[in-house]
């Protein structure tokens, strides 16, 4: 028989019951939406935290650290390497030290940066009030964080800029002496950050007093799938780096449990639809057992009643899974909206909480059929196997 | 006659087990059936002459003896080879019709083509042609249950022949219908016979449609008691009833359109 048949076929005898065919799809549609529903939450929360620790940008972002090997120094000449490899866009060296902030009448901690004016942009800090860059590479200007402000009671920002305010730089050598330097530099910039001290300077302005060696470098590439490549080639060098992923590798890969935990909930409701599955399939190879008889006495073959069997099953399996993955997709796509509508309300922020990737769809679609495929198998091979008299005597 | 004969068998028996009794539905039956014979097999119920049916068309095995077509062992036949050799060799009439209710009237015609992988369009038109043969045009999209027994037994005739197969198997066609219709019947099956040359195995325990037949074979307790050569075989034209019937299915213009299965190109798979 031909396949384009065999569905006619198996189409046809499923409309002639119709409310046990909705009754056995709504099964699958049960199962399958709640798998969606759950999982969908699963991945919602997991692009939540990801986006929390790390908007897109950061994940082409790579830190190299000075390595702790003889030899191997993150100076200039490291820079020159790492802006050569194929595929890196920028580099940014950073230079950092402990330092305190001194106004005429106090003084606070903080930790002084030394940067490059695109570092900025790298690493995605804008400062709220006053300028977002320096002037240039060695200018006296600094953009510090609010946090840093409050330690020397300059809580307004707006008076804030303008100020030109001393940092006296630590520094730390090799053997455990403490050198410090003043550094003059006006306040420029002002970021909203209050529970972090911080204070960005020119790294022309503070590599004059140390400068050869840099504290770790930022280097970004093109892309997101560009960034293993350009760190292994990084690493060979034998500079350490660290980078953002990590961390979102490592909420990524606890989202797997979380998602397979939530699945798994569906998955037990998807198996009572299966079992509803073979039930219905067997009942119906009873109710037709007659009509299998009359096939083969008129020359059908076993293949064919099995394949016509199969196929309900499957049938069964794809519109149970495709209304299935319909339901879970809009009840969480409702749901986003109603929190939507409160979060926006009360003044906060949008976020979706239910996630549905195109892959998952297709994959929890094929899944139902697969399933269900599977429970047909039983059914159909004890109605291939009839005897074609005997079902022919069946009333 | 040097003819390889259509049906032959050899000492074929058949024995149900029912419990602990052991029943002989056929005994050592021995027969050779020739191409474009009338064969009628008569007996009283029970007599084997179902069993005996079912064997020739390989919907069960002998228990011992062996049954040759065309000169080849039945038996040598797996599962799928006696499905096609029952699509494409053989049509089967039953008593109760067996049409399968969820299909409309075409496409039960249709359906030993469906098995045989034929398209859609080229089976319909063949199963349209044969509806027209028996007189059903109109029909064609109804549901078995809304035609009345004599037309659904036209409708189960026209399925068995839309594969063009050599021999036409007819289990008491007439059994569940009353005199008219089983004429209309008759005269059909009949007129496959003798106008279109193709054999024709006839069971029936109605002794007046024995008179057209070319042989008939006598069973009684699952043997064959007697064979009986008809040298006056009757037309079915001397049935004056069966005749306006006929007319009336309008099978007399179309019967000759059911040319003789050998000339018959052989549906392909």
């Amino acid at each position: 028989m031909k396949l384009i048949d065999v569905l006619r076929l198996s189409f046809g005898n499923l409309r002639r019951n119709m409310l046990r065919t909705v009754l056995t799809i709504s099964g699958v549609v049960v199962g399958i939406s709640t798998i969606v529903f759950l999982v969908s939450l699963g991945f919602g929360l997991q692009n939540l935290a990801v986006s929390k620790i790390a908007n897109l940008d950061a994940l082409t972002l790579l830190t190299v650290n000075a390595s702790q090997k003889e030899g191997i120094s993150l100076d200039q000449s490291a820079i020159d390497k790492f802006k050569n490899i194929p595929k890196v866009i920028a580099v940014s060296p950073l230079l950092s030290y402990p330092a305190q902030i001194i106004v005429p009448d106090g003084s606070g901690d903080t930790i002084a940066y030394g940067v490059n004016p695109k570092y900025f942009d790298l690493e995605d800090i804008t400062a709220s009030y006053g300028n977002k860059e320096f002037s240039s590479d060695s200018a006296n200007e600094a953009i510090v964080s609010v946090g840093s402000l409050k330690a020397v009671n300059m809580t307004d920002p707006a008076t804030a800029i303008g100020k030109e305010v001393t940092f006296r730089i630590v520094k730390i050598s090799d053997n455990n002496k403490k050198d410090e330097f003043d550094v003059k530099a006006k306040i420029v910039g002002i970021t909203t950050d209050d529970t972090t001290k911080y204070a960005y300077m020119p790294i022309g302005l503070i590599s004059k007093f140390d400068g050869k060696v840099f504290n770790s470098v930022k280097v970004k590439t093109a892309k997101r799938d560009d960034m293993d490549e350009v760190r292994k080639t990084i690493e060979s060098m034998g500079y350490p780096t660290t980078s953002v992923k990590d961390t979102v590798d490592q909420i990524n890969s606890i989202f797997v449990y979380v998602q397979w935990i939530l699945g798994g909930f569906g998955m037990v409701a998807l198996m009572v639809a299966a079992i509803g599955i073979f039930n219905t399939l067997t009942i119906a190879l009873l109710e037709r057992t007659h009509e299998i008889g009359i096939m083969k006495a008129i020359g059908g073959r076993n293949s064919d009643v099995a394949l016509v069997f199969t196929a309900e099953a499957s049938m069964i399996g794809l519109f149970g899974g495709s209304i299935g993955l319909a339901t879970g997709w809009i009840l969480g796509v409702l749901i986003n909206l109603l929190v939507n509508f409160v979060a926006t309300s009360v003044g906060g922020l949008a976020t979706d909480l239910f996630y549905t990737p195109l892959w998952f769809g297709t994959f929890v679609v094929s899944f139902a059929f697969i399933i269900s495929t599977v429970a047909g198998i039983m059914p159909a091979r004890r109605a291939a196997k009839l005897d074609p008299l005997e079902a022919l005597r069946y009333e | 006659m040097a003819k390889v004969p259509v049906f032959k068998a050899v000492n074929v028996s058949k024995i149900y087990q029912l419990g602990d009794i052991e029943v002989k539905a056929l005994q050592s039956v021995n027969l050779e059936i020739y191409s474009g014979e009338f064969i009628c097999f008569f007996g009283q119920s029970g007599c084997g002459k179902s069993t005996l049916l079912s064997l020739i068309a390989g919907l069960q095995k002998p228990s011992s003896g062996e049954v040759y077509v065309r000169g080849e062992k039945l038996s040598a036949l797996d599962n799928s080879g006696l499905a096609k050799y029952r699509r494409s060799k053989i049509g089967i009439v039953f008593q109760s019709f067996n049409l399968i209710p969820s299909m409309n009237i075409i496409e039960n015609i249709a359906l030993p083509l469906t098995f045989a992988r034929v398209g859609k369009k080229q089976r319909m038109e063949r199963a349209k042609s044969l509806l027209e043969t028996v007189g059903l045009t109109k029909y064609s999209n109804h549901n078995p249950s809304q035609l009345s027994g004599g037309q659904q037994q036209r409708v189960a005739i026209a399925r068995s022949l839309v594969t063009a197969p050599w021999v036409l198997l007819a289990d008491e066609p007439t059994g569940n219908l009353d005199t008219k219709s089983a004429n209309e019947v008759m005269r059909l099956i009949i007129s496959l016979n003798h106008r279109s040359k193709r054999t024709v195995i006839l069971i029936t325990h109605n002794p007046e449609y024995l008179n057209y037949a070319d042989r008939i074979f006598y069973l009684q307790d699952g043997k064959i008691i007697k064979t009986q050569v008809n040298n006056k075989v009757k037309d079915a034209e001397d049935l004056e009833e069966i005749k306006e019937a006929a007319e009336q299915a309008g099978a007399e213009s179309r019967a000759e359109d059911l040319s003789a299965p050998e000339t018959k190109e052989e549906i392909k798979e």
